[in-house]
């Protein structure tokens, strides 16, 4: 809904005049008293997945820290007859998360401002609980009032309100896609006696329309004797290039039970009508993203481990 | 355990399905489920009947009731290993346990043409519902949530004023139950002044949750001053209801 404020909000202008600044906004998540780090892959300008090397992490088991810096300078800009709060009132600094897929929205505190303040850079982090969100969660910078102050004659314009938004920063806005597609391949650890090292489930109905990270998903056996090289926790043992060539046979295994129905395949291949998630949307996605050969089954292997190899390892 | 979800289209042909079911066999007949959700038919089956016995006598039956079976819905969920506000906001969770694992009772509470309880429309789907309007109105255990919800001024349109009507950027959890619970504990004078003011016993609720829509548009309420309660004192304050 578009907002006519009454009163002075932050420009493209006052934000050059503070040299607001944006240092890389940083996801991580915590495994057993480890922080892994994931990295963003690029859906559209604005939107991206996470993407975790080790290939562990999903949005139910894991929880997600998002951290950043910004920076600012010329505080003083902000405050009296020409800013946007008088001249002793509090500016707030947050990131504002909403969510209408999650049913839930919040604000991550960054700073709180006054004038004569100097300027610097300041930090955030905040940890979302595993299980909490949901969809696509887009995250906004704002700047509100935090604390009224006493308006002097001069000043009777400004907003006043504490919790009065005064400026969203643009550049910043981004939206985090948790169900996208490639974000979510699901790896459960299990204890599996006398089983194998590993195996894949691929348990749907209808791909056109069940979601990838619903009814396809990953076991480790953790009863395995081998289990030490699949296991990040085990700097000793843990062999990434492993890891990579059970990625590779997994997919391969899932897009061969998919090929199983010719129908199903071509439409997956064509690509239309796809519910947006679902396991044929998410494997037209690798296909195409990627660049893997499809004509044989030898072609696809080597493709696929051709291109997770560079993506994991190099 | 694995939470089965059914996407529109799929909830869709489970309506028809199960229309065809009940006018064969009268609800006699479900659809097939795994061992996992024939425990979970079985639970909710029993919740359905123990709270229709808890209803003898009740002012308020459908609301009433609606509040013992989201009680021990919330409860029962809740207990389930891996379920979460997560599992809660999938839409088509809410659709695979209303057409494949409890149709029958959902048929009950409406009946069998109510497509909009069962699917068609997410925010009215009758678990649903439920799980959100206990999980908005939560104040920190389930004796204490009960005993907010069973006050008189609640029914069933106080359900429609909040878990019906998500956000559309999401929901402040928080700020929901704080006005569920100031609301909640208004005394009778205070409520009456507010009620002939407004005009209309649910009259009070809907303005406040109207307000709270309009003002959260320009301020972001957990920012303001005094936090949550702060927030929610002037929301009351501005909707002239006295404290």
């Amino acid at each position: 809904m578009a907002v006519i404020n009454l009163f002075p909000t932050l420009t493209k202008e006052t934000f050059k005049n503070i040299n607001l600044e944006i240092y890389e906004i940083k996801f991580k998540y915590h495994y057993h008293g480890e922080t892994r780090k994931l990295q963003k892959d690029f859906l559209e300008d604005n939107t991206f997945q996470l993407i975790d090397n080790y290939g562990m992490w999903n949005p139910s088991d894991n929880n997600l820290e998002i951290s950043g810096k910004i920076h600012l300078q010329n505080i003083n800009e902000l405050f009296g007859e020409s800013g946007v709060a008088c001249h002793n009132a509090k500016i707030g600094i947050g990131i504002r998360w909403t969510s209408s897929q999650s049913r839930q929205r919040g604000i991550i505190k960054v700073v709180s401002l006054s004038k004569g303040d100097l300027g610097g850079d300041f930090a955030y982090s905040y940890v979302f609980e595993a299980g909490q969100l949901r969809g696509d969660i887009k995250f906004d910078l704002i700047f509100y009032i935090e604390k009224a102050g006493s308006p002097s004659v001069n000043e009777m314009h400004l907003a006043n309100i504490p919790g009065t938004v005064i400026g969203t920063y643009n550049e910043y806005s981004f939206v985090l896609s948790l169900d996208g597609m490639g974000s979510m391949f699901p790896i459960y650890e299990k204890e599996m006696p006398n089983k194998p090292l590993w195996n894949v489930v691929c348990d749907w109905d209808n791909p056109a329309s069940d979601a990838f990270s619903e009814y396809v998903y990953i076991n480790f056996n953790t009863a395995h004797k081998n289990y030490c090289y699949i296991n990040s926790l085990d700097t000793e043992h843990y062999n990434p290039q492993v890891v990579v060539e059970i990625m590779t046979q997994a997919i391969f295994s899932i897009m061969s039970t998919l090929k199983e129905n010719e129908e199903e395949w071509n439409e997956m291949l064509e690509g239309n009508g796809l519910s947006k998630g679902s396991v044929s949307y998410v494997i037209n996605y690798m296909i195409n993203s990627l660049g893997l050969s499809v004509e044989t089954s030898a072609d696809l292997l080597y493709s696929l481990r051709e291109k997770l190899e560079g993506k994991f390892l190099s | 355990m694995k939470f089965k979800t059914l996407d529109r289209s799929k909830a869709k042909d489970a309506m028809e399905e199960w229309r065809n079911l009940f006018r064969l066999y009268n609800g006699e007949k479900l659809p097939d489920v795994n061992e996992d959700y024939l425990i979970i038919r079985k639970k909710l089956t029993q919740f359905f009947n123990e709270a229709e016995v808890e209803l003898v006598g009740s002012k308020k039956e459908k609301y009433n009731f609606d509040v013992s079976m989201g009680v021990k819905l919330y409860e029962y969920l809740n207990s389930l290993d891996g379920f979460n506000i997560r599992v809660a906001s999938n839409d088509e969770f809410w659709y695979y346990l209303s057409l494949k694992v409890a149709p029958d009772l959902v048929t009950k509470r409406y009946n069998e043409h109510s497509d909009e309880h069962f699917y068609k429309k997410n925010v009215r789907v009758w678990f649903s519902t439920l799980w959100w309007y206990i999980h908005l109105s939560w104040q920190g255990d389930l004796e204490s949530t009960k005993k907010l919800l069973l006050e008189d001024r609640f029914n069933t349109d106080t359900i429609l004023n909040l878990a019906e009507r998500p956000g559309r950027n999401g929901t402040y959890i928080d700020i929901d139950r704080e006005i569920m619970k100031t609301y909640g504990t208004l005394n009778d004078v205070q409520l009456e002044k507010a009620r002939s003011r407004v005009g209309g016993v649910n009259n009070v609720f809907r303005l406040l949750m109207h307000l709270h829509t309009a003002k959260s548009i320009v301020l972001e309420p957990l920012l303001y001053d005094g936090g949550i309660n702060g927030y929610v004192t002037s929301l009351f304050k501005d909707a002239q209801i006295e404290m």
